[in-house]
């Protein structure tokens, strides 16, 4: 569960650690890995469903981070960054892999949260149903409804992370919930059809 | 009741994390009173959870994070091994430019200098020209 709880510890002094990296300090890049390998691999983990996938694509984009840290700016969080870099990482594997992520697979779902087996059962269905809808959306909605309503991040994070700004992120939420309205809806009639 | 445009802005904002109750039950309620809007059922028990519990992933295997950093190092490692035979690969792509610089040059000296090009011979007085002259004449 450390991929879930480091993602809330919060560097000392970011700003110190980031100039220590950005001058080539393998100890500040260690203490960022530490920092933010949870974020980093939740993103993927999204993306690409399963552990080895993640694994792989969370290592590459600390590689390449390590590799680009000269272009990177103190403007912008070290969390936003790596999530760039971990999003573009995990796009690239998915056209490359031609995996089909439009279509929800079982593994990453966690079906613990009730003991009732319908309650269970049901909380799958949802779930399933709600990964399909998403997972047919535009890629830039599905991006936003990922970081912004699962992975909980701020408008701004996202808007950096995805080079919009916070206004087009709003938008595509927007958009993102009409879309998936309009597609549950539709799907809830073709159950009672 | 709140109608379908509302309906759709509120569950937006509660999903972006203003969390209200009081509008959660709104929401419910235009939910199951409103045909149009009742296949949003799921999005409002979605908006209803704080993010992190709306979509929940398994934890990675045990003992995972333990070697992580040191993956990732191994790799940073091999990464920089590997790019010392780029760094040939770099010499030689400036060594194969500069061949085709000089041969580009030299194929082009003809139109910036005129005098280096080949002098074509004068066709002699009195003889015929063959076929290929015919053209020197025009």
């Amino acid at each position: 569960m450390e991929a879930f709880l480091s993602k809330r510890v919060q560097a000392p002094d970011e700003t110190v650690l980031a100039a220590r990296f950005r001058a080539g300090d393998r100890g500040a890049f260690d203490e960022i890995v530490t920092l933010h390998r949870g974020a980093v691999y939740s993103v993927a983990r999204r993306l690409l469903r399963s552990h080895e996938d993640a694994d792989e694509a969370a290592q590459v984009a600390f590689v390449r981070a390590w590799s680009s840290r000269a272009r990177f700016r103190g403007d912008a969080q070290l969390k936003t960054w790596l999530t760039r870099i971990v999003l573009n990482v995990s796009k690239s594997m998915l056209s490359a892999r031609r995996v089909e992520h439009d279509l929800p697979d079982e593994s990453g779902w966690d079906v613990s949260g009730g003991a009732d087996p319908d309650v269970r059962l049901d909380r799958v269905r949802l779930r399933h149903e709600l990964r399909r809808a998403v997972g047919g959306l535009p890629p830039r909605q599905r991006e936003v409804v990922m970081l912004k309503v699962y992975e909980g991040l701020t408008h701004r994070e996202v808007a950096e992370i995805l080079e919009l700004s916070a206004g087009t992120v709003k938008a595509h939420l927007h958009q993102a919930v009409s879309n998936l309205k309009r597609v549950l809806a539709a799907g809830r009639r073709m159950e009672r059809a | 009741m709140m109608n379908c445009a509302s309906f759709e802005n509120r569950l937006t904002e509660m999903l972006d994390g203003q969390t209200d109750d009081a509008a959660l039950d709104e929401l419910r309620r235009h939910v199951e009173e409103c045909p149009a809007c009742n296949g949003a059922a799921t999005l409002v028990e979605l908006a209803a959870l704080p993010a992190r519990e709306r979509d929940p992933l398994d934890a990675p295997p045990q003992g995972y994070w333990d070697g992580f950093n040191a993956s990732v190092a191994q790799r940073l490692d091999q990464g920089l091994a590997d790019r010392r035979p780029a760094a040939n690969w770099r010499r030689y792509a400036a060594a194969a430019a500069l061949v085709v610089v000089l041969f580009a040059g030299w194929f082009l000296r003809g139109w910036i200098d005129p005098g280096a090009r080949t002098e074509q011979p004068p066709v002699t007085e009195g003889t015929e020209p063959t076929m290929g002259d015919w053209s020197r004449l025009l």
